[in-house]
C-alpha cells in the first residue's frame, strides 16, 4: 500500500510534464494531492482504531506494517501520516491559486509551474516514506530525498538570494544527512556486534537493544553523529544557518510544508534512533536527553533574540519554527514523560505554522516583497487575511485554547518541577519571542502611514480559498487544544508518545 | 616483536594509503581539473579497497565497487566538469589560505582524524583499524576542504570526499548493505552532484564569481 501511495505521487510528478495547459497542470496537482491524502488516511486509520481498542492493530503493528517488514506503522507514524496528508492537501489547494496569480503576473513561467508540480509530489512522497520506513537505509534515502526534491523549489524564483539560499540548503543539509549516515552505520554495527544477525530494520535494532545485544559505547558515538547530522536538518541551533534562508525563499505553500511538517518528520526520525539508544543504554533517556535539553534551550533562546531584530516577515516565521523545534527538543530532554507534550506540540505547530506561511503568501502576493518595512496597513488592505493571520499568530504564541497552549503548559509544568533554571530561560525566551512577533506584526498591520482616503480607493479583499484553509486549520488547532484536555484526548496522545518509549512510559 | 602482514592486508594498506594520498594532494590543489582528477582517482582506489574486501568473502562488495566506478569515478566527475565548462568557470580556485598552508591544514586535519579514528576504533571491535582511520581521515579532509576553500567546486569535491570516507566506513563496519539501500544512496549522491552543479552554474551566472565569500545577501 505505501508503494501505491508513492506511485500515485510519482504519477502526479510525471503528469506535470504532459503537454497540457497551465490550468490543467494545477488541477492535476490538486487531484494527486487529494488522492494521495485520502490513501494516506486510509493507511493510517487502523493505528488510531487500535488506540480506541477496536482493531487488530491493538497488539501492535502486524503484516506488511509489522516488525520484520520494510514498513512500520504505529500510532506515531499514523499521526505523522495524517499531518502530512492534511498539510500537503492544504498546500496543493493553495498552490493552485498562488501559482495562478504568479503566472498571470508573469512572475513564473509554464516551465516553472511544471517544475513545481513535479517536485512537490516527490517531496511529499519522501516524507511519507520517511515516516513509514522501518529500514534505516530507506529512511536515510527518504530524508535526503526531501532535501534534493526541495532544493530547486528554494531556488524557484532564480534571484541571487534564492540561489544563495538553495546553495546553503543543499550543501549544509546534505552534509548533515551524511553525518547522520555515519550514525546510521554505527547504530547498525552496534546492533550486530554481539553475534546477532542484524538487519537494517529499526524494529530489529529495538529488539536487539531490549535483549542487551547493543554495544553501548558505540551506540553513544552513533547517537552523537545522528544528533548532529539529523539535528542539522531539523534546524537545531547552532546548525540552523540554512533554515531561515531556505524557508523564506520558497513559494509560500512550500514554506508551509517545510516549516509545518518536514521539520516534524525529521524530528520523529531522530527520535526513532534515540529510542534504540535509550533502550541500549538502559538509563531512561538520561544520556540522550541532555543533548535535547541543551540544544533545545539554545534553539529557543537564540531565535527569540534574532526575532527582535528581524526585518523580514517570512524569516521571522522561519525563526519561530526553529524556536518551536527547540521547544519540542526541550520537552523531550525533560525525561520520558516529556515526550507526551512534545508529541502534542507537533500537530498544533504544524497546523498553525503552515497557516501563517500561507497567510504570509497572501501578503506577499499583494506587496511583492517579504521585507517588512514596505508592508504597511495590512489591516486595511487585506482585512480578511490580517484577521486570520492575527488569530493564528496568537494561537501559535500559545494563547488559550490553542493546542500549542496546552502542550507548552504541560512542558513548562514538567520543566519547573525537574529543571528550574533551563525552564526559566525557556519562559523568558518565549516572552521575548511573543513580544518580538506581536510588535513586528503590529507594525505591518496597523502602521497608519497609509491614509484613510487612499485606503478608500483600494478594492476590497474578497474571501478566497486560502482564507478557507486558514479558518479550517485555525479551528482544528483550537479543537485539538480542547480535545487534549479530555480523557480520550490525553489517552490518545499518551498512546502515541508510547511509540517512542524506552520502557518507562 | 615483528608484525607480519598477509598479502591481502598489504594490498588493503597500500590501497588505503593511496586513497588518502589522493584526498590529501587534492586538498592542496588550486586547479579545478586537478581536484576533479584527484577525486576520480581516490574513488578508483575506493573501488579497489572494496574489491580487496570482497576477496575476504563478501562478494556483494564487487557490485559496490562497480557502482563506485560508474557513479564516482565516471559520472560525478563528468557532471562537475561539464557544469564548470558550461559556466566558463575559472580554472583557478579561491581559498582562505594559500597552497602551502592548505597542506598544513590538511596535515593537522589528518592528525586529528587519526586521533578520532583511534578513539572510536576500540568500540568497533572487529573492524580493521586502518580502514576506520582512513574513513575518518577522508571525512575530516573533506570537511576541512569545505571549510577552508571558498569556491563552489572545491566545496562540492570536499563534500564528495567526505562521502567517500563514509563509504569506506560502511564497507568496513557492515560489509555490504542491501542492494536497494546501496542503489538508493548512489542515486541520491548523483542527484546531489547534479543539483550542486546546476546551482553552482546559476551562482556563477548571477554573481560572476565562484567565491562563496560573495554569498552575503541573506543576513539578519
Amino acid at each position: 500500500m505505501p508503494l501505491i501511495l508513492v506511485l500515485i505521487l510519482a504519477m502526479g510528478a510525471v503528469t506535470a510534464y504532459l503537454p497540457l495547459p497551465e490550468r490543467r497542470i494545477r488541477d492535476l496537482g490538486v487531484v494527486a494531492a487529494a488522492v494521495s491524502s485520502a490513501l494516506a488516511v486510509y493507511i493510517a486509520w487502523p493505528a488510531f482504531e487500535a488506540v480506541l481498542g477496536t482493531d487488530s492493530f491493538i497488539n501492535g503493528p502486524t503484516g506488511i506494517f509489522g516488525p520484520g517488514a520494510l514498513w512500520y506503522l504505529d500510532s506515531l507514524a499514523a499521526m505523522m501520516m495524517l499531518l502530512i496528508a492534511t498539510i500537503s492537501l492544504s498546500s496543493a489547494i493553495i498552490s493552485h491559486r498562488y501559482l495562478a496569480h504568479e503566472f498571470r503576473e508573469k512572475i513564473v513561467s509554464l516551465t516553472d509551474i511544471r517544475h513545481y508540480y513535479s517536485m512537490v509530489p516527490l517531496f511529499v512522497a519522501s516524507m511519507y516514506v520517511a515516516v513509514l520506513s522501518n529500514n534505516v537505509g530507506l529512511l536515510w534515502v527518504a530524508i535526503e530525498a526531501t532535501t534534493l526534491s526541495t532544493t530547486l523549489l528554494v531556488a524557484f524564483y532564480r534571484k541571487r538570494s534564492a540561489i544563495e539560499a538553495a546553495w546553503k540548503y543543499v550543501l549544509l543539509c546534505s552534509l548533515g544527512i551524511s553525518l547522520g549516515l555515519v550514525g546510521v552505520l554505527l547504530t547498525t554495527y552496534a546492533a550486530g556486534q554481539n553475534g546477532v544477525n542484524s538487519s537494517l530494520l529499526l524494529s530489529t535494532f529495538r529488539d536487539i537493544a531490549t535483549a542487551g545485544g547493543v554495544n553501548t559505547e558505540l551506540m553513544k558515538w552513533a547517537f552523537v553523529f545522528l544528533f548532529i547530522g539529523i539535528g542539522t536538518k531539523i534546524g537545531f541551533v547552532p546548525m540552523h544557518a540554512w533554515l531561515p534562508d531556505a524557508h523564506s525563499k520558497t513559494p509560500s505553500p512550500v514554506s508551509a510544508l517545510l516549516s509545518g511538517i518536514l521539520l516534524n518528520v525529521v524530528l520523529v526520525s531522530l527520535l526513532r534512533f534515540r529510542q534504540v539508544a535509550d533502550i541500549a543504554l538502559m538509563d531512561d533517556g538520561a544520556w540522550t536527553g541532555k543533548f535535547f535539553l541543551v540544544f533545545g534551550c539554545l534553539s529557543i533562546a537564540i531565535p527569540a533574540l534574532i526575532m527582535v531584530i528581524q526585518k523580514n516577515y517570512k524569516r521571522l516565521l522561519a525563526y519561530s519554527s526553529i524556536e518551536h523545534m527547540g521547544l519540542m527538543a526541550f520537552a523531550i530532554g525533560l525525561g520520558p514523560a516529556g515526550i507526551i507534550p512534545a508529541v502534542m506540540h507537533m500537530p498544533g505547530h504544524a497546523l498553525l505554522k503552515s497557516s501563517l506561511f500561507v497567510g504570509a503568501g497572501e501578503i506577499f502576493l499583494m506587496y511583492k516583497t517579504t521585507d517588512s518595512a514596505p508592508v504597511i496597513d495590512v489591516w486595511k488592505r487585506l482585512p480578511k487575511t490580517a484577521l486570520l493571520f492575527l488569530l493564528t499568530l496568537l494561537m501559535l504564541l500559545a494563547v488559550p485554547p490553542s493546542a500549542v497552549f496546552v502542550s507548552e503548559m504541560i512542558m513548562i509544568g514538567f520543566g519547573l518541577r525537574d529543571y528550574l533554571l533551563p525552564t526559566l530561560l525557556v519562559v523568558v525566551s518565549l516572552t521575548v519571542a511573543f513580544v518580538a512577533m506581536t510588535r513586528h506584526i503590529y507594525a505591518m498591520f496597523f502602521n497608519p502611514a497609509l491614509t484613510t482616503a487612499s485606503a478608500g480607493h483600494m478594492p476590497a479583499e474578497k474571501w478566497n480559498v486560502t482564507h478557507v484553509i486558514m479558518i479550517i486549520q485555525l479551528i482544528a488547532a483550537v479543537a485539538l487544544g480542547i480535545f487534549y484536555l479530555t480523557p480520550k484526548g490525553l489517552e490518545l496522545m499518551v498512546s502515541i508518545a508510547q511509540s517512542l518509549n524506552s520502557g518507562l512510559l | 616483536m615483528i608484525t607480519t602482514f598477509t598479502s591481502s592486508e598489504v594490498t588493503t594498506i597500500a590501497l588505503a594509503v593511496s586513497f588518502l594520498l589522493c584526498a590529501f594532494l587534492g586538498s592542496g590543489k588550486f586547479r579545478l581539473g586537478q581536484i576533479i582528477r584527484y577525486y576520480a582517482l581516490q574513488s578508483l582506489f575506493l573501488a579497489g579497497l572494496l574489491v580487496s574486501m570482497a576477496a575476504y568473502g563478501d562478494e556483494h562488495l564487487y557490485l559496490s565497487a562497480l557502482g563506485v566506478i560508474i557513479f564516482k569515478v565516471i559520472l560525478i566527475p563528468a557532471i562537475i566538469s561539464t557544469s564548470a565548462k558550461r559556466s566558463s568557470a575559472s580554472g583557478r580556485l579561491t581559498s582562505f589560505v594559500r597552497p602551502a598552508p592548505s597542506y598544513f591544514v590538511s596535515g593537522i586535519t589528518l592528525l586529528l582524524a587519526v586521533l578520532a579514528g583511534m578513539s572510536i576504533a576500540p568500540a568497533l571491535e572487529e573492524t580493521d583499524l586502518i580502514l576506520t582511520v582512513t574513513a575518518f581521515a577522508a571525512m575530516f579532509l573533506g570537511g576541512a576542504m569545505m571549510a577552508v576553500r571558498r569556491d563552489l567546486y572545491s566545496q562540492i569535491i570536499g563534500f564528495f570526499t567526505l562521502e567517500n570516507g563514509i563509504a569506506i566506513l560502511a564497507a568496513a563496519t557492515l560489509g555490504a548493505i542491501p542492494l536497494l539501500a546501496e542503489v538508493g544512496i548512489f542515486f541520491t549522491i548523483t542527484i546531489g552532484a547534479l543539483l550542486m552543479s546546476v546551482l553552482s552554474r546559476r551562482l556563477k551566472e548571477l554573481y560572476a564569481v565562484e567565491d562563496t565569500g560573495e554569498l552575503r545577501e541573506l543576513v539578519d
